[in-house]
Parts: structure tokens; C-alpha cells; sequence
């Protein structure tokens, strides 16, 4: 929930372990405590999308956690965060936007072996939008309150026995009807696809087929809906930059236009049975659904540049919760 | 209880060849990266890999994958 300064400071001081999203200017100024923490001042709150740099959204670890260790990851120690996962429990990853991790962990997070054997949820810290260019986002490290624009910082926490960490996601978008979209090329930005496996200039295709780029590509992931957002079509350059990378092998297609995001939302999302233990929604539904001020159900989060389960996704809600296995 | 690894379902689900849309969302990530993986390298040491991952990973969720399970193996399993 979005809570005042001194609220965040003292549930730190009594010890609780915490996810936090904020403006860098609160964040900074905290205690050292457990929690860690990304830049954001979009939010998700039980009144409805809200944009403020004077509160934090605050998020306290389940209370079935009975081990808590915060550990950063340069781009090239990524791989490492699978095998410091607690084997019962679940990692939350906090990635500064446009950063080598962030790019490092898109690319190369499905890859990583075993990473589905441990539950990763996580997200993409971001700025103001007024501020793209101007400001870096950023993570921090509550245990030592240091930041970092650079490195992705992950808080690792062991569940007792009988309780199993499980993520879910809401994702609005299904495929459309369109033509089978596929690339040679991986990463964030590509000039050539396969369209029904004919060979075009992805660009062309987009402008000469009046394509809208606030539907996303979708990948039907064995039942999962996977999104690629697009970021911008360089008509003069030829090229195609997206918020997630394309990968080789996946066939895409362009979504199904969503007529109205929040009815559709609050039918989709979860009913009350489901309490997250953490959830976050994307920066890109907030704008193109115009969510400032409207509610979408009973999930609460930050507003991210990007959202993870296990996996980089764009324009999806991520949410966790704590499942009883004990018989 | 999930069938034993020699089962061959393990093998057919691996690389694709068992028609299912999972519920459990690092069950579909899995499944279609496995999948990819098959194809791109359709050798023994791959297949034995992914069904090896595959094996531990709903061994170990069983409790919460109780309906994919179901549809898959059916309910002797």
C-alpha cells in the first residue's frame, strides 16, 4: 500500500523485511534495514492509479518467510541469482531500467538453468516520464543503502515447509487473427521478420498495414501469453525497437485490440480468494488504459517499466502469492 | 504422483507433442522453451536434459499443479 515516509521507516526499524517503490528522493533517505527498493512514481493503490513522489509503496514480506538475503547482480553475475535461490521460496529482482542487467536478464533469464525450478518475480524500476533522459532509475539495497543505476538487486526469501511460492499473471492480450510474425534476428531491436515465413522489413510491414503499437506482440507460451511492447518504428531507418526482446523459434502475432482495459481487467483478475503476497502492473496498460485514477479490482502494486516472472514480460500484472501445500 | 521418467509422455510433452495449454505460468514458460530447444537440437543428451528438468520441476510443484497434472497424465497419475 502507498504509506508515508515515517510509516516505511518505522516497519523498517521493527525489523519487518520489505519491498519498497518510490521516488529516488525518499528512498535514499531511509534507514538501513531489510528491504530493497526501486524508483518508480506510478502506482497501482487501493483508490486507483496514482502518480506521486511523495509516498512509497510498501510491501512487507510474507510472514511464512523465515529467511531473508539481499544480494546485488552486475550484468554478468545474473546467472548466479538460480542457484542463490532458496530451494522452498521465492527471489524478488529489482532491474534500473535500460541498465546492462536489464538488457542482460531479458535476453538471457530463459536460458538460465533451472530457473523455473525457482520462483522469480520482479520488476523494472523506472522515472517520471517528464524525466526519461534526464534521470536514471534506480535499485537500492536497504541492508547497506546503497543505489545503483547499473546492477539488478534481488531479495532471496526461504518459505517454511508446507508453503510453496506460486506466480501468476494477468495479461489482457491474446493473438490476434493477423498474419504469423517470426525473426532470424534476437534482441530489442530488429529490421527483418517472417511474416506467414515470408521475408519483409518488419518497419514496412508495420506502417504499410497501419499497424497500432500500443498492441503488443503476443507468444502463446504453451497456455501463457507472452507480450513484446513495442518502443518505436524508425520508418527512415528501417528498424523495430521493442521493451522486451524477440526471440528466435517464437511464433508472434499482433494482439487483439482490448475495447475496454479496465471492465476486461477486473473481469480477469483474480478473484478475492487470491491475496498476493506482491504484484506489479505495467507503465504502458497505466497509459494506454488510462489508469490514473481509475481502479482495476482489488490488486495493488508499483507501475513498472517492466514486469518479471521468471522471465522478462511487458503490458502484463505479475502477482506472487503464498500457497499452503501442507497435507 | 507423477509418472516414473522412463515414461514416454515425459518425452512426447518435452518436445511438443502433447497438445496443452498450461494453467501454471512457469509450466508454459518451460514447456515452450523445451520445446524450442528439441527442435533445435533433436539429440539424446537434450531430450534426457529437458525431461530430466521437466521431471524435478513437477515433482517438486505437484501440490499446485494438481490440474495441469490431471490433463496431462490423466488420474492415475
Amino acid at each position: 500500500m502507498l504509506v508515508d515516509f515515517a510509516t516505511v521507516a518505522s516497519r523498517i526499524g521493527s525489523g519487518k523485511s520489505l519491498f519498497l517503490a518510490g521516488d529516488e528522493n525518499l528512498l535514499k533517505r531511509l534507514p538501513k534495514g531489510n528491504w530493497i527498493g526501486g524508483t518508480i512514481p506510478y502506482f497501482m493503490d487501493r483508490k486507483g492509479g496514482t502518480m506521486t513522489k511523495d509516498s512509497i509503496f510498501m510491501t512487507e514480506a510474507p510472514d511464512s518467510a523465515t529467511g531473508v538475503e539481499i544480494s546485488w547482480y552486475g550484468e554478468k553475475e545474473l546467472p548466479r541469482l538460480v542457484p542463490e535461490a532458496p530451494d522452498n521460496g521465492f527471489s524478488l529482482i529489482i532491474i534500473p531500467a535500460t541498465s546492462p542487467a536489464h538488457v542482460g536478464y531479458a535476453r538471457n533469464a530463459p536460458g538460465y538453468e533451472g530457473i523455473f525450478l525457482k520462483p522469480i518475480i520482479g520488476w523494472i524500476s523506472g522515472v517520471d516520464l517528464n524525466d526519461l533522459g534526464k534521470i536514471s532509475p534506480k535499485v537500492f539495497n536497504g541492508a547497506t543503502g546503497e543505489s545503483s543505476d547499473a546492477k539488478a538487486i534481488a531479495m532471496h526469501l526461504t518459505l517454511a515447509p508446507g508453503k510453496q511460492a506460486s506466480i501468476g499473471i494477468v495479461n489482457l492480450f491474446r493473438q490476434g487473427r493477423g498474419d504469423v510474425i517470426a525473426f532470424d534476428e534476437e534482441g530489442f531491436s530488429v529490421s527483418n521478420c517472417l511474416i506467414n515465413g515470408k521475408k519483409l522489413n518488419f518497419a514496412d510491414y508495420l506502417v504499410s498495414n497501419k499497424i497500432d503499437t500500443r498492441l503488443p506482440l503476443v507468444a502463446d507460451y504453451s497456455g501463457t501469453m507472452v507480450n513484446v511492447s513495442f518502443q518505436s518504428v524508425d520508418e527512415g531507418g528501417k528498424t523495430v525497437a521493442f521493451y522486451a526482446p524477440v526471440f528466435k523459434g517464437v511464433h508472434y502475432r499482433i494482439a487483439e485490440p482490448v475495447p475496454d482495459y479496465v471492465k476486461s481487467f477486473t473481469e480477469s483478475a483474480p478473484d478475492g480468494s487470491v491475496s498476493p503476497a506482491f504484484s506489479c502492473n505495467c507503465i504502458l496498460n497505466y497509459l494506454y488504459a488510462n489508469l490514473e485514477g481509475k481502479q482495476t479490482g482489488s490488486i495493488t502494486g508499483p507501475i513498472t517499466f517492466g514486469e518479471i516472472a521468471y522471465q522478462l514480460l511487458n503490458q502484463t500484472l505479475t502477482y506472487l502469492e503464498i500457497v499452503d501445500t501442507a497435507k | 504422483m507423477i509418472p516414473s521418467k522412463s515414461d514416454g509422455r515425459w518425452a512426447k510433452l518435452v518436445k511438443g507433442e502433447v497438445e496443452h495449454s498450461f494453467k501454471s505460468v512457469p509450466a508454459g514458460l518451460m514447456m515452450s522453451r523445451m520445446r524450442r530447444e528439441t527442435q533445435a537440437n533433436p539429440d539424446t543428451s537434450t531430450l534426457k536434459r529437458c525431461i530430466d528438468e521437466a521431471y524435478l520441476f513437477f515433482e517438486k510443484y505437484e501440490p499446485i499443479l494438481s490440474d495441469d497434472i490431471t490433463r496431462i497424465f490423466g488420474k492415475e497419475a
